[in-house]
């Protein structure tokens, strides 16, 4: 299984996952990694959970599918989309396995001119995200909102695409780092804004990770005042200085 | 000298033995590059980031300078980043560098260097990103961390 998710923050959306990709049967599984948050056709973003094959082949029909563009009314994509789902059910070479898959597909919507992010669950049901959502593995989505429930003062609504990024890095990682069986690897990332669609490489999540780090850090001082600092340390100090 | 043997004799002089951060790393050589001796060949360029300012160049010359043994990577508990420590190899590598900065008449900047080590390795997270947001403001334009007024 996996883990997506999506949050809308005040000027754009985020999509993110695990990217582990779990194969077999229990007790002889393999992973590995492969992605699972990209842009299938432009204009959307799209985030899946699943049968890989399923997956893809509604993948392949979106990219396919004429006149769907972020200009078009949303209702109308959301009607497309669970029709190319529904067709992808059809197909009996998935039948058993397309019962368990969703999406989480953003784009930034130009009627309305606003981010818009659907989840879309192979059942037929869908949801607007209104500001957190997730999908996968039923206790990866548990423990997911239990870590956003850790921070619940903090609305998304009010932040920064930039900071939403790191509130939504920190609560991926948080929920990967619990070990829930099919969910691992690094965190994908990718963000709708007003002026295009960004997957996020990893040599730039660095930078991400780093910055977590470092809210965590400062959250500590916060709390405890300045913590020990790196010249503070007993370790015998071997390093080189300029001569005077 | 060049950009990664400025970072190499930043992780080897003394102050953290046991190893800086990449943020440190980071910000140490913001200020370095803001110095009046720094030779403008060896100044890592900048962007305004998440954290102030930052430069993807110093991330991808820490990996190779562990890469080529000159440092080792230690993980820190509850991280995801990790601490660059200077290992033997690294203070006979910084020797040699310093001798360099003599050769090429670069002491003065070698000891802001030095200045810059010592500062960036006593400051908490606080007062270090407060520090640089202060002097330069336009590199804190992007920082997702509010200042207090």
């Amino acid at each position: 299984m996996t883990l997506i998710a999506a949050v809308r923050c005040r000027d754009g959306v985020i999509l993110g996952s695990d990217s582990q990709e779990t194969r077999g049967e229990r007790g002889r599984r393999l992973a590995r990694s492969t992605r699972k948050v990209y842009e299938p056709r432009r204009g959307f973003l799209l985030a899946w959970a699943g049968a890989q094959d399923v997956a893809q082949g509604f993948v392949l029909r979106f990219e396919r599918a004429r006149g769907i563009s972020p200009n078009t009314d949303r209702l109308d994509i959301k009607d497309r989309l669970h029709t190319i789902l529904d067709d992808v059910r059809k197909d009996a070479s998935v039948e058993g396995r397309s019962d368990n898959v969703e999406f989480l597909i953003a784009w930034w919507s130009r009627p309305e001119n606003k981010p818009v992010a659907l989840r879309l669950l192979s059942g037929g049901a869908s949801v607007w995200v209104s500001d957190w959502e997730f999908g996968g593995a039923p206790l990866g989505v548990e423990r997911a909102s239990f870590a956003v429930g850790t921070m619940r003062y903090i609305d998304p609504g009010a932040l920064t695409l930039e900071q939403a990024k790191i509130v939504a890095l920190k609560m991926l990682r948080d929920t990967i780092e619990t070990g829930v069986e099919g969910i691992g690897g690094r965190v994908q990332m990718g963000v709708v804004r007003e002026s295009g669609l960004e997957v996020v490489e990893q040599a730039d999540m660095r930078g991400l990770q780093d910055t977590v780090d470092l809210w965590e850090s400062r959250c500590i001082e916060l709390l405890l005042g300045r913590t020990a600092s790196p010249s503070g340390s007993k370790t015998p100090d071997r390093g080189v200085r300029p001569p005077n | 000298m060049k950009q990664r043997d400025w970072l190499l004799l930043f992780a080897a002089y003394e102050g953290a033995p046991d190893g800086l951060d990449p943020i440190r790393f980071q910000k140490g050589l913001f200020l370095f590059a803001k110095c009046a001796h720094a030779p403008e060949r060896s100044k890592y360029v900048f962007k305004p980031y998440d954290y102030g300012p930052m430069s993807p160049s110093i991330y991808r010359d820490l990996d190779r300078l562990v890469d080529e043994g000159l440092l080792e990577r230690v993980s820190v508990p509850g991280k995801q980043w990790s601490r660059y420590k200077p290992s033997r190899v690294t203070f006979r590598e910084g020797q040699k560098l310093l001798k360099q900065a003599e050769d090429e008449k670069l002491l003065e900047a070698a000891r802001e260097l030095f200045e810059i080590k010592k500062d960036v390795s006593r400051m908490g997270f606080n007062e270090l990103l407060e520090r640089v947001y202060a002097d330069y403001p336009e590199f804190a334009v992007n920082s997702i961390f509010r200042r207090s007024a």
